[in-house]
């Protein structure tokens, strides 16, 4: 019984030092951060216009299956205080986040049928999450991999209302990441030492 | 008893240990699991939609679609449909107080996306129960016109059939290969055609092929099909090479073609056609075929022509198709065809059996052309001949011409003293008691000397070599354009005859001169941008060294005959025997006038000197300029 733990403990070991293996010494471009940031809910707000049946339409028991989906809550760091002692905790979880959501516009959700519209502003979006993911990545650092959700694929009648809440949820996650990013830049951000 | 308190307080400090072990491990799989899980992605159905008579259906029938509700916290008001995003407002029924039905009547959608929703008492939005997709179309028609081929060297036993109708729904096809040896049989999955290696076709070489066409309305079975894997292999397409038009009085295209494969006797097909008409021209024959076969045409001129060529071989089922289409444009007229030598000469096996069945309109479109042909020729030739009867330059170059061509003596008024055999004789004689051993080499090859001034008081009446014509020719009144414009026509004067001597007061010291070389007399050099050199042996060259341009050459050489063929009054003979013309041709000197002395009055040269192209060009007279003109663009053709 005790091996049986032990074996387990070590088992847990590399998954529970990954959340504390913050680099401190990386600062990101906040300037770039808080522009790629704001971009990104723009996109988001286009992509999905809250104003469709889907937006009148929900789920029984989705508020508590809301608490799979990444959310920047008060333990990540992102307040002001928390930016100022180590902002990696939080811009660590900003970067799951649009992990996240960058896999999920992968998926058949949006490459299935129905067809997005040709002009529609989701690989924009999907671009724009790569890129912000990136300015946020720690080098050598991998793990994102272990901890994207298995998608089951989905029935065609799904997808639209999937869609819907999706990018719904980007929504409200983007405009967190974009405070976060404002402050950070407005904050944070080292002047300039002119050089001689 | 304390030992004992001891080891409660182990185990009890171990237990509470392992509880906050067991706690956080549950913790931890917890939140992996509700990581992994990804409810964002799914949707949580509350309820049970179904349809009937089902969800796939024949396209145009009546349907019905139920929807159930199983809230746990809701007792709804209503239940509303939704088909592809939009509410459904007609023909809803609602059953019972947790069943609701929507019914359509002759369904002709391929596809639809229903979903069905709740309206649930002090909630505004609706909460979804559950959905499904639904799909019509129809069972597959039977598979009809069933072929097999074997495209040669493709490795593959290709089969495709006629699908029938749309079905609309996902229809499978499943190819039934059969050996008629071994009864060995296999299946394979398809789309509407299919691609079986020949390696896998190891039961013999027949075999019966048929296609089964299954969805979910039916299922259906082509005709079988029996084939010899030996009979419906597909040669591959010839390659037509290249085409080449004869230079002959009616103008042959002659195509050639050649195939890998294709040996022995085989019958073949060649079409063609102009680029601008629709209709095919076809050519068949019986061939020999070894290896590059050839076919002739009589086209249209002018013409861009697309020519394709396929065969089929003694005693087989299949032709080869068509070859890639070779487009091939004729010449525009008979002297301008383009003939190109054979490539491979060694290799052409000529047509040996050729029996030409060629449709009327191939036929008719040789003597369309051959007639075509005559009447433009018809036309052409008088327009040709009125052009050289009004048109003075044109007879004015012909008439040249020919007289470069025939002998002097046939058109001379006045018999030459240059062109007797007494002159000729005495000029050789006089030259050769003059030439040494380096004059010798300059008849072959003249070398560039310096060029010397001759004054005319050096002038000695008793050697012919010292005996000097100096001409000095402006160029500021010329300018450089004129040559480029009169070039066409190059009228090279006569210059024993078209000048008097000319008598240059212009100091020896002085650069506008060419001075002339005793070891090099009677020549015609371009130095450097401003002199040339003018030398009167009748087959004279010049130094290569100085003259590169072949156009110069050619201008030089012209000028040359002209020399030769010049006519002579009394003086000039006497001139020609005794004395050398040499030319000075300065282009820097535009301050410097010195007139032009000439033996006729100055009235006659100066109509004589209205232009170049009213010059005839076996005029023994010329204007200054035209020579001076011509000299002065030799530094520009050196550049």
């Amino acid at each position: 019984m005790l091996d049986c733990r032990a074996i387990i403990l070590l088992w847990l070991l590399p998954w529970a030092t990954q959340g504390l293996a913050v680099p401190r010494s990386s600062s990101p471009d906040w300037a770039q951060c808080q522009q790629l940031s704001r971009n990104l809910c723009t996109l988001a707000w286009s992509a999905h216009t809250p104003v469709g049946q889907m937006d009148l339409l929900r789920e029984e028991g989705e508020e508590e299956t809301k608490s799979d989906v990444p959310r920047i809550q008060c333990g990540d760091g992102c307040d002001p205080q928390g930016l100022k002692d180590n902002s990696q905790f939080c811009l660590q979880r900003i970067r799951q986040g649009l992990v996240f959501y960058k896999h999920l516009l992968d998926s058949d959700i949006f490459t299935g049928e129905p067809s997005l519209l040709p002009d529609s502003p989701v690989d924009q979006l999907h671009t724009s999450l790569l890129g912000l993911s990136q300015l946020l990545q720690p080098e050598d650092h991998h793990w994102e991999t272990q901890q994207m959700p298995r998608l089951s694929p989905s029935q065609q009648w799904q997808r639209s209302l999937l869609r819907s809440k999706i990018l719904r949820s980007l929504q409200a996650f983007l405009a967190i990441a974009a405070r976060v990013f404002a402050h950070g830049a407005a904050t944070l951000t080292e002047p300039l030492v002119p050089t001689a | 008893m304390r030992r004992e308190r001891e080891m409660r307080g182990f185990y009890y400090i171990w237990d509470m240990s392992h509880v906050a072990l067991q706690l956080h491990v549950v913790i931890a799989l917890y939140a992996l699991f509700r990581w992994g899980h990804g409810g964002i992605a799914t949707i949580n159905c509350s309820g049970n939609m179904w349809v009937e008579p089902g969800e796939i259906f024949q396209m145009g029938m009546n349907v019905s679609v139920y929807c159930q509700e199983a809230l746990k916290n809701c007792r709804p008001r209503n239940l509303h449909f939704y088909k592809n995003g939009f509410k459904e407002r007609f023909h809803i029924t609602r059953i019972n107080r947790t069943t609701a039905r929507v019914w359509y009547k002759g369904f002709s959608e391929p596809h639809a996306s229903m979903y069905c929703t709740a309206e649930c008492p002090g909630r505004f939005q609706e909460t979804l129960i559950c959905g499904k997709d639904i799909s019509s179309g129809y069972p597959p028609d039977a598979p009809s016109n069933m072929t097999c081929v074997i495209y040669e060297y493709s490795g593959n036993m290709t089969c495709t059939w006629n699908t029938g109708k749309p079905t609309y729904i996902d229809t499978k096809y499943t190819v039934h290969v059969k050996s008629l040896e071994t009864e060995e049989q296999q299946q394979y999955l398809a789309s509407n055609y299919v691609n079986i290696s020949t390696d896998s076709l190891q039961g013999g070489r027949k075999y019966l092929v048929w296609v089964q066409a299954v969805n979910a309305l039916g299922m259906e079975n082509s005709q079988q099909l029996q084939v010899h894997l030996d009979d419906i292999v597909i040669p591959s397409p010839s390659i037509i090479s290249r085409a080449e038009t004869t230079n002959a009085n009616v103008p042959k295209t002659i195509i050639y073609w050649k195939s890998k494969i294709m040996t022995g006797k085989v019958f073949c097909e060649m079409r063609y056609k102009a680029t601008t008409n629709q209709t095919w021209n076809v050519k068949e024959f019986d061939t020999n075929y070894t290896y590059v076969q050839q076919s002739e045409f009589y086209l249209e001129p002018n013409s861009k022509y697309v020519f394709q060529v396929r065969c089929q071989g003694t005693g087989k089922r299949n032709w080869q198709p068509w070859s890639s289409p070779f487009v091939h444009q004729t010449p525009q007229t008979a002297s301008q065809v383009t003939s190109k030598p054979p490539h491979e000469p060694q290799k052409i096996e000529m047509l040996t059996a050729t029996i030409f069945k060629g449709h009327s309109t191939s036929d008719n479109s040789q003597d369309i052309g051959l007639l075509s042909g005559m009447v433009f020729l018809a036309i052409l030739l008088p327009i040709f001949s009125l052009i050289g009867i009004f048109n003075r330059s044109l007879r004015i170059g012909i008439k040249r011409k020919v007289l470069l061509m025939i002998p002097k003596w046939l058109y001379e008024d006045i018999p030459n003293m240059e062109n007797s055999n007494i002159a000729k004789l005495l000029q050789e004689k006089s030259v050769f008691e003059n030439e040494n051993a380096s004059e010798q080499a300059l008849y072959v090859d003249p070398i560039l000397t310096e060029i010397s001034e001759i004054s005319p008081l050096e002038h000695k009446p008793t050697d012919y070599k010292k005996d000097r014509l100096t001409g000095f020719l402006e160029t500021r009144d010329c300018p450089l354009t004129t040559l480029s414009t009169s070039s066409s026509v190059v009228y090279i004067p006569d210059l024993n005859t078209g000048y008097k001597p000319q008598v240059s007061n212009v100091p020896p010291e002085e650069n506008h001169f060419i001075n002339r070389d005793e070891r090099d007399p009677m020549s015609l050099e371009a130095t450097g941008d401003h002199f040339a050199r003018l030398k009167t042996y009748p087959n004279f060259t010049f130094s290569a060294s100085s003259m590169t341009s072949l156009s110069k050459t050619l201008i030089l050489d012209e000028l040359s005959l002209v020399l030769n063929q010049g006519e002579f009054n009394s003086l000039d003979i006497q001139n020609s025997r005794q004395e050398e013309t040499s030319m000075i041709l300065q282009n820097d000197s535009p301050s410097e006038t010195i007139p032009v002395q000439t033996l006729l009055p100055d009235e006659f040269v100066s109509c004589l000197a209205i232009g170049s192209e009213d010059l005839p060009s076996i005029n023994s007279y010329f204007p200054q300029n035209v020579l001076e003109s011509h000299f002065s663009g030799i530094p520009l053709l050196q550049k």
